[in-house]
C-alpha cells in the first residue's frame, strides 16, 4: 500500500498523519512538542513504524514553525507554510469552504477563500493575547483541565467583561472580577469572548468572515471560543472531525504529486539525533549557526546569514 | 575633517569615491551589521523607527573608526525623521563624542546640495559642483540599473547564488567607474555579465511590487534583505522606490525618469489627494500602477511606528479591496523575527501563484 506522510511540528503540538491517496486518514498522532521537536517526531515514528509496520512512503510534506528541522532529518518533498497547509487541508474537506478560522498554540490566522483560493489571509503579528498558550495558562491558573474549560463557559448565565488586549492585564482582570465575586463560569465565559474579541479586531480587520466558516486548530476543541464566536458573529462556525490534525493533512495532501520522495526512512526514529548551536565570531553579525548531529556527524548546518556555513548533508 | 555620512543601501558606493577625488576625506561607516543595530538601539529612544536606530548606529562606529565630522540630511523633512540629525547629535555628545555635524536643511532644493558639497570640497566653482553632482546622481542610477537586472536574474537563475555574485561583481565596477566615460564604457559590462548568468527562459515568475519606506526598502539590513528572500521563492520583485528618484525629482531636466511623485499622486488620486509625508503619495500611486500593470501583488513594507506609511496601509487597503488585488503589509524593527516574516512571505506568494493560476484555467 502506498501512502503519504504529513507533519506538523508547531510551537506546543505536533501533529503526524498518514494519508492514502484519496486523502483518507489511515494514522495520526497528536503529541505536545515539549520544546524537543525532533524527540516529538521520533517518538511519533516509532510508534508509527509500530502501529502500521513498513509501508511505502510516497511522499512527506512539513509544515509549521518547525518545518525545516523536520526536513531536515525527515527529508521532505513539500515545505509548506501553515497558511498554505490549513487552506489546502480545509478546501479538501468542504470545497465550498470560504473563511478558516485557525488558532493554535502560538498563532491565530485568518485565511479567506473565494472558489477554492486562498485571496487574502492574516495571522497575529505583535501578540499571542488570542491563543492557545494563553487559555490553557490561565487554566492551569483557575485548577481545571484546558479541556474542562470549553463546558465551564457554556454553563455561565451572564459572561463576565474581561479586558482582552493583553494576556497581563486579561489575567489581572480577571483576578479582580474573582475578587469581586463573580463566579468561575462566568469569568471564563468572559475569557472566551475576551479571546475571540482580541482575534476579530487583529485579525479581521474589515475583512469579510462569510459562511461557511471552518475552525480548527487546538482551540477548536473548546465549544466555549466556538460559541462566542457563532454569539458574536452570528454564523455558524464547522468545527472538522480532524480539527487539530488539519495542518499535517493539508501538508500530506500537498505531497501527493511527488514523483520520487527525498524520505530518509524508517531508521530515523533509532538514531542518535541532537541539536547543538554556536555562535559564529567571523564578522559582528555574529550568527547563531544550528546544527544537527547524528552521534558525532554533523547531518546539517543552518541559520548563517552569509553561507559560509551552510546546509550540509552527511 | 574626516566625514561620515549614515548608510542608505547602495548611497554610499554612488558618492564615497567621486568626493574623496575632490578632496573629501570620506569614511564612510562600515556596513550594517548586528552590532550596528544593537549599538543603535541601546542609545535610542524606544519609539524611534528603525532607520533613526541604524543611522545612529552607524555614526557611533563610523566615529569609533576616526571621523570627526558628520553629514546628516534632516532639517524638516517629509516625516519626523526631519528632526532626528538634531537629536543624534544631542545623543552622540552625551556619549561624549567630539565631532562636528552639519544637516542639510533642505534636501528639496538641489541649489542647497550643490553648496554643501561646495562647503566640504574644494569645488569652488558652482558649475564643477553641479557635474560632479551629476556623476553622483549617474552612479546612482547606475547602482540602481544593476539592481534591477539582479530583480530580474534572480528568480529565473539556473545554478543558485550566480546572481547575487553577479551582483556583487557589478557593485565593485560601477564604485571604480570615476568618470562620466568610465560608466559609459561600464554599464554594457555590467549588462553581458547578467546576460552570461544562465536562467530558464520558459519560467514565468509571480511579481511583486515591493512599495513603502524608502529607507527600509533600500537597505537590505533593515529589511532582513527581503528581496534576495523573494527571489529565492522564485519570485521576480518591482521595486517601486528607488534610490536615484530621491534626488531626480529635484532635478528641473530629468535625466533618467519622470517625477516619479508627480506621478504617483496623479495615480492616487481619489483615494489620497495630497502628500501625507514619508513616501506615502508613492506607495498608494505606485499600488494602483502595479495593479494596471498586471503585477501579480504588492509587498508594502515600513519601519515600526511610521506615520505616514501607516496613513498610506490604511488607504491600500481600501484600494485592495476596491480592486481584488492582493497587499501585505509588514512593519520592521529590532524585534522582528525573521520566522514571522518568511512564513508570511511564502503565504503571500503561494496565494498569488494559486490565484494566477486559478485564473487561467477559468478562462
Amino acid at each position: 500500500m502506498e501512502a503519504y506522510l504529513g507533519i506538523d511540528v508547531g510551537s506546543v503540538t505536533t501533529k503526524v498523519v498518514l494519508i492514502d491517496r484519496h486523502g483518507n486518514v489511515l494514522w495520526n498522532s497528536y503529541n505536545k512538542t515539549m520544546g524537543q521537536p525532533i524527540k516529538a517526531i521520533q517518538s511519533a515514528f516509532s510508534v508509527l513504524r509500530r502501529d502500521v509496520g513498513d509501508i511505502e512512503i510516497r511522499g512527506v510534506g512539513t509544515t509549521g514553525s518547525g518545518r525545516k528541522l523536520a526536513d531536515y532529518i525527515v527529508g521532505a518533498d513539500q515545505i509548506k507554510n501553515e497558511i498554505t497547509a490549513h487552506a489546502v487541508s480545509a478546501i479538501h474537506l468542504i470545497p465550498n469552504v470560504r473563511t478558516i478560522v485557525e488558532i493554535g498554540g502560538q498563532d491565530s490566522k485568518l485565511i479567506l477563500i473565494r472558489n477554492g483560493v486562498v485571496v487574502d489571509f492574516s495571522m497575529n503579528t505583535v501578540c499571542a493575547a488570542g491563543t492557545g498558550s494563553f487559555l490553557e495558562h490561565q487554566a492551569t491558573r483557575l485548577g481545571m483541565a484546558i479541556e474542562e474549560l470549553g463546558n465551564y463557559a457554556l454553563a455561565a448565565s451572564s459572561p463576565a467583561r474581561i479586558a482582552g488586549r493583553c494576556t497581563v492585564f486579561a489575567e489581572s482582570d480577571m483576578i479582580h472580577k474573582q475578587q469581586m465575586g463573580h463566579n468561575l463560569e462566568d469569568i471564563v465565559a468572559g475569557l472566551c469572548d475576551a479571546l475571540v474579541r482580541n482575534y476579530l479586531n487583529n485579525l479581521s480587520r474589515g475583512k469579510e468572515i462569510s459562511d461557511p466558516v471552518i475552525f480548527q486548530g487546538g482551540v477548536a476543541a473548546n465549544p466555549g471560543i466556538k460559541a462566542s464566536f457563532e454569539r458574536e458573529l452570528g454564523k455558524e462556525f464547522i468545527v472538522p472531525h480532524y480539527y487539530p490534525i488539519m495542518g499535517a493533512i493539508g501538508a500530506a495532501l500537498l505531497s501527493r504529486n511527488t514523483k520520487h520522495t527525498r524520505f530518509r526512512g524508517w531508521s530515523l526514529s533509532e538514531k542518535q539525533l541532537s541539536t547543538s548551536s554556536f555562535y559564529c565570531s567571523d564578522c559582528p553579525n555574529a550568527c547563531g549557526v544550528m546544527q544537527i548531529n547524528d552521534c558525532d556527524a554533523v547531518i546539517a548546518r543552518w541559520g548563517d546569514t552569509c553561507g559560509k556555513w551552510g546546509r550540509r548533508e552527511g | 575633517m574626516r566625514l561620515t555620512v549614515p548608510h542608505m543601501g547602495l548611497l554610499s558606493v554612488a558618492y564615497t569615491r567621486v568626493l574623496r577625488q575632490h578632496g573629501v576625506d570620506m569614511q564612510p561607516p562600515p556596513k550594517a551589521t548586528v552590532k550596528t543595530l544593537n549599538l543603535g538601539v541601546k542609545y535610542s529612544p524606544e519609539f524611534a523607527c528603525l532607520p533613526f536606530k541604524i543611522n545612529l548606529g552607524n555614526m557611533m562606529e563610523a566615529l569609533d573608526n576616526g571621523a570627526d565630522a558628520i553629514l546628516m540630511p534632516g532639517g524638516y523633512g517629509p516625516c519626523r525623521f526631519g528632526y532626528y540629525g538634531i537629536i543624534q547629535e544631542q545623543i552622540l555628545r552625551e556619549q561624549g563624542y567630539k565631532f562636528t555635524m552639519s544637516t542639510t536643511d533642505n534636501p528639496d532644493r538641489l541649489s542647497d546640495m550643490i553648496d554643501t558639497i561646495r562647503d566640504i570640497s574644494q569645488i569652488k566653482n558652482k558649475y564643477d559642483g553641479y557635474i560632479v553632482f551629476f556623476l553622483i546622481l549617474m552612479r546612482m542610477a547606475a547602482l540602481d540599473k544593476a539592481t534591477a537586472l539582479y530583480h530580474y536574474y534572480k528568480p529565473r537563475e539556473i545554478n543558485r547564488g550566480d546572481t547575487d555574485l553577479t551582483l556583487k561583481q557589478a557593485i565593485e565596477m560601477i564604485d571604480l567607474a570615476d568618470s562620466y566615460t568610465k560608466l559609459f564604457r561600464t554599464m554594457p559590462q555590467v549588462k553581458k555579465m547578467y546576460h552570461d548568468i544562465k536562467i530558464d527562459k520558459s519560467f514565468k515568475p509571480v511579481t511583486i511590487g515591493v512599495l513603502g519606506e524608502i529607507f527600509v526598502v533600500i537597505e537590505p539590513f533593515a529589511n532582513l534583505e527581503i528581496e534576495k528572500k523573494l527571489g529565492e521563492l522564485r519570485v521576480e520583485v518591482k521595486r517601486g522606490v528607488w534610490l536615484s528618484d530621491w534626488l531626480n525629482d529635484r532635478f528641473r531636466y530629468k535625466p533618467f525618469r519622470r517625477n516619479q511623485t508627480k506621478y504617483a499622486t496623479k495615480l492616487a488620486r481619489g483615494y489620497l489627494n495630497f502628500p501625507s509625508g514619508g513616501e506615502s503619495i508613492e506607495t498608494v500611486g505606485k499600488t494602483i500602477l502595479f495593479q494596471k500593470k498586471g503585477v501579480d501583488g504588492v509587498l508594502h513594507i515600513m519601519p515600526f511606528t511610521c506615520m505616514p506609511e501607516l496613513v498610506a496601509s490604511a488607504v491600500i487597503n481600501r484600494i485592495s479591496k476596491d480592486k481584488e488585488y492582493p497587499v501585505l503589509s509588514m512593519t520592521f524593527d529590532e524585534h522582528v523575527s525573521e520566522a514571522n516574516i518568511i512564513t508570511r512571505l511564502e503565504a503571500f506568494v503561494d496565494l498569488l501563484e494559486r490565484r494566477r493560476d486559478g485564473s487561467v484555467s477559468r478562462h
